[in-house]
């Protein structure tokens, strides 16, 4: 391919390769938001329910320990201490996995291993004594595991909040990446205007100001006997039509003689 | 004047840019690939774009004419910086529209001042592209252009005698195509051999080949939030001081020396003020540096004096100390420097230790034409007898230079800038110097000035750059058309 057709069909392709890649760059950015603000709410949602595993959890461990050593050291209470202390450690273990400052649940999972170690020592009281109600376990109640059992879910909520918190930094987060994702967008929107601008500047330079002039320089030939005469700059197909006109005039010209 | 040669040009200019986006992508990629791959990678493909389509669209013209030739230096200049803030806009951070603008314009024109807060939080191939532009604007976006492309035949002389400072011109004793090469080999030479120096006293790679580029190019773009001085080592700074001193040197001037012509460095009038300003100046600072007790021995005193005023004469500004600290007499003299600057032909700014000189020799010939009025004076130059015009371009110039600090000064200080700062940044930027006193000193950055005082800062840097006229011009539309 040469000369005019050349020419705009290079324009063309230009134009369309920079809409395609435009179509592209905002897809791909369209995606990339998508998939932090997806990443921002699948977050707080899990941070929402391993919260609420983990009181759960806590209630359950509460109920039976009191059960075991106050009401009842027979039914399997120890069983549901052991399991809600376990169900308690490994979502927190999915907890810190999903958070960025993991050491922001150090103090949780330190009262966990507190809460492990008074569990498993009055459970094994409970057992040597045979005895439930006794006045020692109340007063130990009453005092350590009050307190133990207060710290956890005051963290467990701590946890809950912040992470609710931590909502508006994120979502602040994903508006300056919603300007950031359009600024692509824009830069490449401006250099295809660009290119269509230079295309327009070209077309008018290279084909229809030489055109038109030849148009009017013909015209003022035939018409005043003028002579074919112009200023523009010809190229390609043009210069070779301004150049056959003047072959035909020259040739008429001649016929004349 | 023909609009599609002239994009023509600008559009080979762009691919350069874009050849530079892509091996800072390059640069990125092997970092892991860092956050600004994407960035470095789409911004090198729209470049390409843009400097294509005309590069391919309009045939090679056979010759061209002064406003065109104007024309193709301007823009480039120009359009270099717009694209330069592509790869800063996309990958976000510190980065808006003012501080995008504001960072590549600083680069392309190597004044390397800077608007980051935390350089060091910056992706390798970032901080790559920053060296990048910093290191393509020392020698000149279109210069660069000729020296890649073999085929510009008589346009090449025309594009590098409007591309070269006019003060430069005389110490070209070559052909066109000459000169061009002498830029490439002393330019690639001594980013070469700086970059191995930095290498061998301690630095890292990356960190060594950003320092080199930025100090050939009399940048003082560096990789580090305190410059030089996070370093502490004196080998380093030695090696600088060396880069930055050579760098401000005229290009012909090093080649002749280095290929043992005649017409070196040490026959060179202009060198030897040069050398001898940067002799003097360091000593008398340091001097009032130890006098007023800011460094506790000479020595300590000499170092950071000969860095301080050698990365400012240069126009480098690479830091070792906060010069805000130091005694008035040393903030003077340090002013002075970024307001005379190196010599022409070099990569440095300013007003350039030339004009300087003649100056000197214009005030001295007219006290003597008024003792002899009938006299026939002549003023000479490195041996070359300078004719009316010239003189009177130096005057012009000069007179220009001070006024546009001026209006830099006032516009600072019309949106709340205190004046040091204001006048300090104005004289920094016109001389592409980088850091200047008080909010923007040499351990500072840009960052806190108000918007429209960071875009009248990169205008005077592209004034700066284009020695004043060239950008002048832009102004009279009617001239270009």
């Amino acid at each position: 391919m040469k000369g005019m057709r050349k020419r705009v069909t290079i324009g063309f392709l230009s134009i369309i390769g920079l809409l395609f890649a435009s179509g592209m760059i905002s897809l791909v950015e369209l995606n990339i938001l998508s998939n932090t603000t997806e990443r921002v709410l699948v977050s707080n949602k899990q941070n929402a329910t391993f919260a609420r595993d983990m009181l759960d959890a806590s209630y359950d461990h509460n109920v039976a320990l009191i059960s075991h050593t106050i009401i009842d050291n027979s039914a399997g209470y120890d069983s549901i201490c052991i399991s809600s202390l376990n169900r308690m450690e490994s979502t927190l273990v999915m907890a810190q996995d999903n958070l960025q400052d993991k050491k922001s649940l150090d103090s949780l999972a330190a009262a966990i291993v507190k809460l492990r170690i008074f569990t498993h020592r009055s459970l094994e009281e409970v057992k040597t004594s045979g005895d439930s109600l006794n006045c020692h376990n109340t007063k130990i109640h009453s005092s350590e595991y009050q307190d133990l059992n207060r710290r956890i879910t005051t963290y467990i909520k701590d946890y809950m909040l912040s992470s609710h918190d931590s909502i508006a930094p994120q979502a602040e987060q994903v508006r300056i990446d919603a300007y950031r994702a359009v600024t692509p967008v824009l830069i490449s929107l401006f250099v295809m205007i660009a290119i269509v601008l230079m295309f327009y500047l070209f077309m008018i330079t290279y084909e229809v100001k030489p055109i038109i002039a030849m148009n009017k320089a013909l015209g003022s030939y035939l018409q005043y006997k003028i002579p074919f005469k112009f200023k523009e700059e010809c190229k390609d197909e043009i210069l070779e039509l301004r150049e056959k006109i003047e072959t035909l005039i020259y040739i008429s010209k001649q016929n004349k003689g | 004047m023909r609009f599609g040669v002239i994009l023509r040009y600008v559009g080979m200019v762009m691919l350069i840019i874009s050849l530079f986006m892509l091996i800072s992508a390059g640069i990125s990629y092997i970092n892991g690939p860092d956050s600004s791959f994407y960035s470095l990678l789409l911004s090198s493909i729209l470049t390409a774009a843009l400097g294509l389509f005309p590069v391919l669209y309009v045939d090679k013209a056979d010759q061209l004419n002064n406003k065109e030739g104007y024309c193709i230096i301007v823009f480039s200049w120009l359009v270099s910086c717009i694209v330069g803030m592509f790869p800063y806009l996309i990958w976000g951070g510190e980065f808006n529209l003012v501080n995008a603008w504001f960072e590549s314009v600083s680069g392309f024109t190597t004044t390397g001042s800077s608007i980051l807060t935390n350089i060091e939080s910056l992706p390798h191939g970032i901080l790559f592209w920053r060296m990048s532009s910093t290191w393509l604007g020392g020698i000149g976006v279109v210069m660069f252009v000729l020296v890649i492309l073999p085929s510009l035949g008589k346009n090449r002389m025309k594009l590098s005698n409007m591309e070269l400072s006019t003060m430069a011109k005389d110490n070209y004793k070559y052909r066109s195509n000459i000169v061009v090469r002498i830029l490439l080999v002393v330019y690639l030479g001594l980013t070469t051999l700086v970059a191995i120096l930095l290498k061998s006293s301690g630095m890292g790679w990356f960190d060594a080949i950003c320092h080199s580029m930025s100090a050939c190019a009399t940048s003082g773009f560096s990789t580090k939030n305190i410059s030089i001085a996070y370093f502490d080592s004196s080998t380093i700074e030695a090696i600088l001081i060396f880069a930055m001193t050579v760098a401000g040197i005229h290009f012909g001037l090093i080649y002749a020396t280095v290929t043992g012509k005649r017409d070196n460095i040490f026959r060179s009038e202009v060198t030897r003020t040069y050398l001898w300003f940067l002799t003097l100046g360091s000593i008398f600072i340091g001097l009032s540096l130890f006098s007023e007790s800011i460094y506790p021995t000479l020595s300590e005193s000499l170092r950071h004096s000969t860095f301080q005023f050698v990365s400012l004469v240069t126009t480098t500004g690479f830091a070792t100390a906060d010069t805000n600290t130091w005694s008035s007499f040393a903030i003077i003299i340090l002013i002075f420097g970024s307001i005379i600057c190196a010599c022409s032909g070099s990569t440095a700014g300013g007003i350039k230790m030339n004009r300087f000189t003649m100056a000197f020799k214009i005030l001295a010939a007219r006290v003597r034409q008024q003792q002899h009025p009938n006299a026939v004076i002549r003023i000479k130059l490195d041996g070359i007898i300078q004719d009316k015009e010239v003189n009177h371009l130096v005057a012009i110039f000069i007179i220009t230079y001070l006024l546009l600090i001026l209006a830099g000064t006032i516009v600072g200080t019309l949106f709340g800038v205190d004046l040091m700062s204001s006048f300090s940044s104005s004289v920094a930027s016109i001389g592409n110097v980088g850091p200047g006193f008080g909010e923007v000193g040499s351990m500072c950055n840009y960052s806190s000035l108000p918007d429209m005082v960071k875009v009248s800062n990169t205008f005077l840097m592209l004034f700066g750059r284009l020695e004043i006229f060239g950008l002048i011009q832009l102004f009279f539309i009617r001239w270009w058309i």
